[in-house]
């Protein structure tokens, strides 16, 4: 037994510090394997970060500095916006086309009148601090500032009363319309009279102007009691010589000439009903939208909702359909995205059958790996070409990766070991094993076309056809490099969901698939991986 | 010249030239190691190469010991773990083929080379050699060998027997023919 203990020793001793022979290229492959990937670059991810932060700053910084802008634009053709209130509450609020006031600043107040009417009145916060004639107090008692008439405003007996300030219209109930009517007459009669003072014709019409209101001033054209039985439909001008009595008088010829059939007694007296709904019409594109039956009070006279009706006889639809007609060369536009998106490689191995090496074990096949992360970044193109459809052009840049860990075997016999002994005869086959780590790194630029439905207001369905060149092939093993495809065809499938951030912008964001025909290697490197990707692309849209 | 805590400590830094400067140092102990477990050069090769990819990326949980037992350690494992790995494809030898007595003989082995003695072990099957070494050049006992390879204490003890035995057979075998001539 002691024998036996100084025999293991003895074997212990000599081979426990036995050493074998280095070869350089043992530590060349070593290195190369514990070496930071100097390929690592993450340049990428500035820009996908720029793209995805951009958008979101742009939403949250000044969400109303696009509103501003618009509003400044409207406010050159459209300076105010209307509230038409109808007697018993109903309203509408619609914008006003006319003459930019000379006026900035504007303050939207909704008060309710003691007679139960809501007045929806603009003020119109004059510059010279003549501020606001209290449009509340107008719709409180309209006839108090019937006293304070303006000098080149008008009143009458018909359906319109102005009140100063603002742009305002203020519809109201005509309740007495005959009477309305006698007043007009009555003051035609004096329009002659009081034409000078700015009275250009008879009508419920009064527009009150601050100064003269507050100040008591003003020549008093207009008969209070002509406003008191006006029931009216009321107007406000931001000043006096513009707005309403502007448009009506001057302006616009189809108001000037509004209603002049309707004459009466044989002369061409123009309706003010006529009139003031031509100038709705002219001012209000929204309301060319007309009117239904049901939308009037049921205070309102019978004679006014129909005239009302067939003078803005249009139903919405048609010109919703106008707008849409009009609107069609606008949408037939261009369209143009910048998009960024990290991409997952899925691989599938395909490996070549005549190269004498079978893959005895594939170690990373159900694995999730960072090493597979990619990236793509490009442009696109939108046009029109349906309704919901849209042609896509564009080009891009990507990198993808794809890792393998495997185990090879080489089929034909490496080395085969016969031993003879005294009673037997064995043989032993030996066949090249080899553990095997390969990254192999692709750079692409590439062309895509490919049509995308529109699916709902916020999500958009695409797909399409793409064509990747290689640019680079990079591998972390230099001496296993494959060769690699030049081209890389793929279908591409994607899903958006869009953010509007303004009138042009767009921000989207969805998953996108992409599907290659093709290994990225060439048929006759050892192995073939077809790979398949998977991103979430997040991209800016500008549509002009 | 670095001592071997600076190049260890270098190496936990990435530093290139210590790590080849490690790779020096130990490279040719660990390759014998590797070539005693392993069935042919390539595989070695192979074993050492994951070997010391693991020791570099693994080396900054050396804390405290002898780093040599260390290192040893994750090459022994690597080759454990190659030999788990390709056990079903090794060629396996009946074992009546290969049953000897143990006559408790030791001659012959002060005239042979360490290379010599590698040469017979890797002639043995695989599951000899590996509790062979395992037991009688790296020192674990039979239950830690069990565990390693996942196999009982007293299969481990039987086959470190019948290695022996084969291996003193070889050895007298290898005498007789040195005699002779």
């Amino acid at each position: 037994m002691r024998v036996d203990k100084d025999w293991e020793e003895g074997i212990g001793k000599k081979l426990y510090d036995f050493e074998g022979e280095l070869s350089e290229q043992a530590w060349s492959n070593i290195n190369q394997r514990i070496k930071p990937r100097r390929d690592k670059r993450y340049f990428w991810l500035p820009a996908l970060l720029f793209f995805m932060t951009l958008p979101t700053a742009l939403y949250f910084t000044d969400p109303l500095s696009w509103l501003k802008s618009e509003n400044q634009n409207l406010s050159q053709t459209s300076p105010e916006t209307t509230v038409v209130n109808l007697e018993n509450g109903t309203s509408k609020t619609v914008p006003v086309q006319g003459e930019k006031p000379e006026l900035d600043t504007y303050q939207a107040t909704n008060e309710t009148a003691e007679n139960g009417m809501v007045s929806g009145i603009k003020t119109h916060e004059a510059n010279n601090n003549a501020a606001v004639q209290s449009s509340e107090a107008t719709a409180k008692n309209p006839l108090i500032n019937s006293g304070n008439k303006p000098a080149n405003n008008i009143s009458g007996p018909g359906l319109i009363a102005a009140t100063k300030p603002s742009g305002n219209i203020t519809v109201m109930e005509e309740n007495e319309r005959s009477e309305s009517e006698n007043k007009a007459q009555q003051a035609t009669e004096r329009q002659n009279i009081s034409a000078r003072s700015g009275i250009q014709q008879a009508g419920a019409l009064a527009i009150n102007k601050p100064e003269a209101s507050n100040a008591n001033k003003g020549n008093r054209t207009n008969n209070a009691s002509e406003i008191r039985n006006a029931k009216t439909v009321g107007f406000s001008t931001e000043k006096p010589g513009t707005g309403l009595a502007k448009a009506m008088l001057t302006n616009n010829p189809e108001v000037k000439n509004a209603g002049l059939q309707n004459a009466e007694n044989g002369n061409l007296v123009q309706s003010e009903t006529s009139r003031e709904i031509a100038w709705l019409k002219a001012r209000v594109p929204s309301l060319a939208g007309g009117f239904t039956a049901a939308e009037f009070p049921e205070t309102l006279p019978d004679s006014l909702k129909k005239q009302l009706i067939t003078a803005l006889p249009e139903p919405e639809n048609q010109i919703a359909g106008k707008d849409k007609n009009q609107e069609k060369p606008s949408t037939r536009k261009w369209a143009f995205a910048i998009y960024s998106a990290p991409q997952y490689t899925f691989q599938r191995v395909l490996p070549n059958q005549q190269d004498g090496i079978s893959i005895l074990q594939l170690e990373n096949k159900n694995e999730f790996e960072k090493e597979r992360l990619g990236f793509e970044f490009g442009f696109r193109a939108y046009y029109p070409v349906r309704k919901n459809l849209q042609l896509i052009l564009g080009f891009q840049a990507a990198r993808m990766n794809q890792y393998l860990r495997l185990h090879t075997v080489n089929t034909a016999p490496d080395s085969v070991v016969i031993k003879q002994q005294s009673n037997s005869v064995s043989m032993q086959v030996y066949n090249t094993q080899r553990q095997e780590e390969h990254l192999f790194r692709y750079y692409f630029g590439g062309i895509f076309t490919g049509m995308k439905l529109t699916l709902s207001e916020k999500l958009d369905l695409s797909g399409g056809l793409g064509l990747n060149w290689l640019l680079q092939n990079k591998t972390t093993n230099e001496k296993t490099k494959t060769p690699a495809a030049a081209f890389n065809p793929y279908l591409n499938l994607g899903l958006e969901y869009k953010q509007p951030l303004s009138q042009k912008l767009t921000l989207t964001a969805g998953p996108a698939m992409q599907y290659y025909l093709k290994p990225a290697q060439e048929k006759q490197a050892f192995i073939g991986v077809k790979p398949t990707t998977l991103g979430f692309s997040v991209g800016l849209q500008y549509k002009p | 010249m670095l001592t071997e805590p600076e190049i260890i400590e270098g190496c936990k830094k990435g530093n290139p030239a210590c790590q080849e400067a490690l790779y020096r140092l130990y490279g040719k102990r660990m390759k014998g190691i590797c070539l005693r477990y392993a069935q042919t050069d390539f595989e070695a090769d192979d074993i050492f190469q994951d070997a010391f990819v693991s020791v570099f990326k693994n080396i900054h949980t050396f804390r405290d010991g002898v780093f040599s037992g260390w290192i040893r350690r994750i090459f022994v494992n690597a080759a454990i773990n190659n030999y788990r790995k390709n056990v079903k494809h090794y060629n396996h030898q009946n074992s009546h083929d290969l049953e000897v007595s143990d006559d408790g003989q030791t001659n012959g082995l002060d005239e042979l080379t360490a290379q010599e003695l590698v040469t017979l072990i890797n002639e043995l099957p695989e599951g000899y050699k590996l509790v062979f070494n395992l037991n009688v050049v790296e020192g674990y006992n039979h239950a830690e060998i069990g565990e390693m390879l996942g196999i009982a204490e007293a299969t481990s003890r039987s086959q470190l027997a019948r290695a022996k035995n084969m291996l003193k057979k070889k050895l007298e075998k290898i005498n007789s023919c040195k005699y002779a001539s």
